[in-house]
């Protein structure tokens, strides 16, 4: 739970949230207030004739077509290109991990591992400093 | 006790963040240029800054959210990338020039030229923000630039005609031989000086960083409404020393050695010195901010893990932005281009950039969703609105005034 903004809890009865202005774009956080990724783009599920959100898409494979025209193109391009195996499809975060909708999403973010940019970053450059693994404060 | 430490983290954006590369040149050139002609363009940008700072202050305060999560939020994934590779690239030229800064100001010292010192400056920041605790950054170099007060110092000793100096400031008029388009272009550039976006970015990041939480507004109120003018009087008393000794004598600035050369004049060697140590705090200060806003504004567009407290590992993607940011601001200085002019240009592409990070903040502050009882009253509205339509208006006409004017010449 973040301690910052209204209580997601006391949101007024009847009052819906919009995917477009309360989730997307909107940053993730873990519970502890740790920024974990944006909601880059929403999984739909189709079920008796309405969608249903069940996921939440990170990193530039969901971005991508959201940028639109040339722009999405060259990211779509460049991050097929970075990306070995898989399908290609972005990593997701299932909506039953979602705790909270705020200022921030909470979500549990225990085992979530849908950073591969973070994971190469910290094991081939930072963590390779002297110093990396103590906070300066 | 406690309290009156907080106040640091405005006295270093003030001075780190107010006082920077861009006001010394800014406040300095148009002094030496214009007198006291344009000493009202630098009080519009001061009080633009409390407010928007304040704003930005309070969001960060009371919503957890940092400035550039709001600008991705509010203007959508691809409005936010434009404006996230616009406050980029400008943050990045303003960090060039402040290396070059620290660099120049150690060579007025030693007399060993400042290309050989860039890469030193350039190491030495990314150290502190590797190794240094945020709360001790700030507190030194905010406590080192308030040595800028030997400028207020040299101003009394000056000791111009006060009736003569208010009413140049009252009644500005554009000099008889100067072509009103340049006054408007440095005009802009000064504005610009005082409203840099990359303040914001820092100020509500920094607040972020040291757990600001809505209880603490009254430290983001104090930081923005003292510690902003604080800067502010800081660049006034430059710009007057400018218009006091270079004026006069013709001298046009177009080095960091005229920057400081009045307190010399003024003081002699003594000033000289701690007009010198006083510039080296204010540019290393905010060498550390725009390293760090690089890093953040990338890591809150993305939305990654970001910040300076916790373990580098723990933040791997924000850290190899501020290292690689580093590198391209120390590699740009020594190409040899002219800092100074790296500066102008900084501050003109500044002011193109404004409204796309000023707009967010105003939106969001106005969210009862995000802020409750915290959103905007009535004076910080009619303020953020009437500073966004002067925020506009320097950016529409920023670019065609520095073809018009050949970037002021």
């Amino acid at each position: 739970m973040t301690t910052h903004g209204p209580d997601p809890h006391e949101r007024v009865q009847g009052h819906a949230y919009s995917a477009r202005f309360h989730l997307l774009d909107r940053q993730v956080v873990a519970g502890d207030g740790t920024p974990i990724c944006k909601v880059d783009d929403l999984e739909l599920t189709g079920r008796d004739g309405r969608l249903y959100a069940t996921a939440v898409l990170v990193g530039p494979a969901a971005l991508a077509p959201r940028l639109r025209g040339r722009l999405g193109r060259l990211v779509a391009a460049a991050h097929r290109r970075l990306v070995v195996g898989g399908d290609g499809a972005p990593p997701r975060i299932p909506l039953e991990r979602v705790r909270g909708i705020g200022a921030a999403v909470t979500v549990d973010a225990r085992d979530l591992r849908v950073h591969a940019l973070e994971d190469w970053c910290r094991d081939n450059v930072v963590g390779r400093l002297p110093g990396a693994r103590h906070a300066a404060g | 006790m406690k309290r009156l430490l907080a106040v640091t983290l405005g006295i270093l954006t003030a001075i780190g963040g107010f006082v920077d590369i861009g006001d010394l040149v800014a406040s300095s050139l148009v002094g030496a240029r214009y007198g006291f002609a344009l000493v009202w363009m630098l009080l519009l940008g001061l009080v633009g800054i409390c407010v928007y700072a304040e704003m930005a202050g309070r969001v960060a305060a009371v919503s957890g959210r940092p400035t550039f999560d709001l600008v991705r939020e509010r203007l959508g994934p691809r409005v936010g990338l434009a404006n996230l590779t616009a406050s980029l690239l400008v943050t990045l030229l303003t960090l060039a020039a402040e290396l070059a800064g620290v660099a120049l100001a150690v060579e007025l010292v030693s007399a060993v030229p400042y290309l050989l010192w860039v890469p030193a400056a350039g190491l030495l920041v990314w150290l502190v923000i590797w190794r240094v605790r945020f709360e001790t950054m700030e507190r030194i170099f905010g406590l080192l630039g308030l040595v800028l007060i030997v400028f207020i110092v040299a101003v009394w000793r000056l000791s111009p005609d006060w009736g003569d100096v208010l009413h140049q400031v009252t009644a500005p008029k554009v000099p008889a031989d100067e072509p009103v388009p340049t006054y408007l272009y440095y005009a802009i550039a000064l504005f610009s000086s005082a409203m840099t976006p990359y303040e914001v970015f820092f100020f509500s990041s920094g607040g972020i960083e040291e757990r600001w939480k809505a209880t603490d507004l009254a430290t983001v109120r104090i930081n923005a409404f003292i510690g902003f003018p604080l800067g502010g009087l800081l660049a006034l008393a430059i710009m007057s020393a400018a218009a006091l000794v270079l004026n006069p004598a013709g001298v046009s600035v177009d080095h960091l050695s005229q920057v400081v050369l009045p307190t010399s004049v003024a003081l002699g060697k003594f000033g000289l010195g701690l007009a010198l140590l006083g510039v080296f705090a204010a540019t290393f200060g905010a060498a550390l901010e725009t390293a760090l806003s690089s890093g953040y504004t990338v890591a809150q567009y993305f939305g990654w893990t970001w910040g300076k407290s916790a373990a580098p590992r723990r933040a791997a993607r924000f850290h190899v932005v501020v290292l690689v940011a580093l590198l391209a601001g120390t590699a740009l200085i020594l190409t040899g281009l002219d800092p100074v002019k790296v500066t102008e240009y900084s501050l003109i592409f500044a002011a193109v950039a404004l409204p796309l990070t000023y707009l967010p903040i105003l939106v969001v502050a106005n969210d009862r969703e995000y802020m409750g009882e915290r959103a905007n009253g009535r004076l910080a509205n009619v303020m953020g609105t009437v500073y966004l339509v002067i925020v506009l208006l320097a950016a529409v006409a920023a670019l065609p005034l520095m073809f018009a004017t050949k970037a002021g010449q």
